[in-house]
């Protein structure tokens, strides 16, 4: 036995991998939080003593997945992101139950996560959560539970899903409008004529979950056309990126996929616009002008909400739902002039 | 030759480790029923339970009052049931390269992330033996 927790505590400290030099820090750590074991991949400027915590989108998705390309290479060299796997997704375990999968045990997860950020690095290090399509709905449900903004020095908000209802309907109006501007600069016309039948008959005072799914499928083949037609910034090619990653691609897909059906019914109801203005902290709100998933209506509407007296809000106009892929640069110094200003 | 039907119970213990993530440990206990045929190919199958036990680097716990611990051999550990099929060639004389199979095994993990898991591996089996004296 003794044996044995010996091999396992080499093992252990073999699996850590840290640098001590934490300028080019690269490493795991765990949080533990009511049963789940969640995953934060550490890695850029660690000597900074910034930490942009990255919320992934999804549900269902995972951290490593923004970890490549031009914007993270850029960043990463003046601060440090945290990659975090959000519980049943990703390489994230633990033994929990089902009823504890919903969207304020996770947005406590975040929290846990913030706590176990600065116990390991210090309390003086400065924290900023950067939350994506449904990071976005995790982030700003932390943002206004209790005083956990408080604990950090800023919230990003990147083609944030805070308001499904309300994304339903301002993706409808933007497929609306822009299928008649592609029409009418004859881009994909017979496409575009399709897209805006398919729209005019949806009434956006009652929208299906079903019909939810369908205005997620069109925005990808939406931004499909308008990369075509160079409407879009081709920007970076990750398709890679999962080959190159430790997560595992297969548990990661079952469980992202389970964790995803047993949210679905919570996230699609989820409706945060009425405690926007319970954020107070510096925002940083970066949108895609061509997100059809996360209408930009919905970073405006965040933009006059908050009651954050610093607050700034980007449209990048070669963009789709991610404006990290579209248009790297710019998005990259977007956040490097943010966390410089706010450290 | 003849074709030799087996029942074998066996026990394994793996490990899984990759130097990002955790290191887990994936252990079966299994019945397993190998058919070796004239040819000297063997089929296998196999059922049983198994418990994995995985271990987190830099592991921290936080209480229900916010307080931070460090756990400095985290693990979360899973039962399950596992079963298996193999295809490999079996030299019935003794050789030094005794065995080869090939096994893909997948085992439902209960309770990992609050749902019943399945865990799939492919193995590449090698069986060595001392070489026989006199040979």
């Amino acid at each position: 036995m003794r044996s044995l927790l010996i091999t396992l505590s080499v093992l252990t400290a073999f699996t850590s991998c840290q640098k001590t030099d934490l300028g080019g820090l690269r490493e795991t750590i765990y949080a533990k939080n009511n049963g789940a074991d969640m995953p934060i991949y550490v890695r850029g400027n660690g000597a900074s003593k910034c930490f942009v915590i990255l919320v992934h989108g999804g549900p269902g998705g995972n951290g490593l997945e923004y970890s490549v390309g031009k914007s993270q290479e850029l960043m990463e060299e003046e601060m440090a992101f945290a990659y975090w796997d959000q519980r049943g997704q990703g390489m994230a375990q633990g033994y929990y139950t089902s009823n504890e999968v919903t969207v304020s045990q996770m947005a406590n997860d975040l929290k846990a996560v913030v706590l176990t950020m600065k116990a390991h690095y210090g309390d003086d290090s400065k924290i900023f959560i950067m939350g994506h399509s449904w990071g976005g709905t995790l982030g700003t449900k932390f943002m206004i539970d209790s005083n956990n903004q408080q604990l950090v020095s800023g919230w990003i908000e990147a083609d944030g899903a805070h308001d499904i209802p309300k994304l339903n309907i301002d993706g409808v109006e933007l497929f609306r409008k822009v299928a008649a501007e592609q029409i009418a600069e004859r881009n994909s016309t017979n496409a575009w004529t399709d897209i805006l039948d398919w729209a005019n008959d949806i009434n956006t005072n009652s929208i299906s979950v079903a019909e939810g799914g369908e205005i997620n499928e069109k925005a990808y083949e939406a931004e499909e056309l308008l990369l075509n037609d160079g409407v879009l910034a081709s920007g970076d090619d990750n398709s890679y990126a999962p080959l190159l990653s430790p997560t595992n691609l297969l548990t990661s897909t079952i469980t992202g996929n389970l964790t995803s059906g047993l949210l679905d019914p919570e996230v699609e109801s989820t409706s945060l616009t009425d405690s926007l203005y319970k954020i107070a902290i510096p925002c940083l709100f970066l949108w895609g002008k061509y997100d059809f998933v996360v209408a930009p209506q919905l970073g405006v509407d965040a933009y006059n909400l908050v009651s954050s007296t610093d607050k700034t809000l980007v449209v990048f106009q070669e963009s789709g739902h991610s404006p990290m892929v579209n248009e790297p640069e710019l998005f990259a110094q977007e956040i490097i002039d943010f966390v410089e200003k706010h450290k | 030759m003849v074709k030799i039907h087996q029942l074998v119970a066996a026990g394994n213990i793996g490990v899984l480790w990759h130097p990002e993530t955790s290191t887990s440990l994936l252990n079966t206990y299994t019945i397993e029923y190998r058919k070796t045929t004239r040819r000297r190919m063997q089929y296998q199958l196999g059922i049983g339970g198994a418990y994995m036990r995985s271990f987190f680097p830099n592991a921290y716990e936080v209480d229900q009052d916010g307080e931070v611990h460090s756990r400095p051999l985290g693990s979360a550990g899973y039962f399950g049931p596992t079963n298996f099929i193999g295809y490999g060639r079996y030299r019935i004389f003794p050789r030094t390269f005794q065995w080869w199979h090939v096994r893909v095994a997948g085992t439902y993990l209960i309770g990992y992330n609050a749902y019943i898991t399945l865990y799939l591996t492919a193995e590449l089996r090698l069986g060595f033996h001392k070489k026989p004296s006199g040979e």
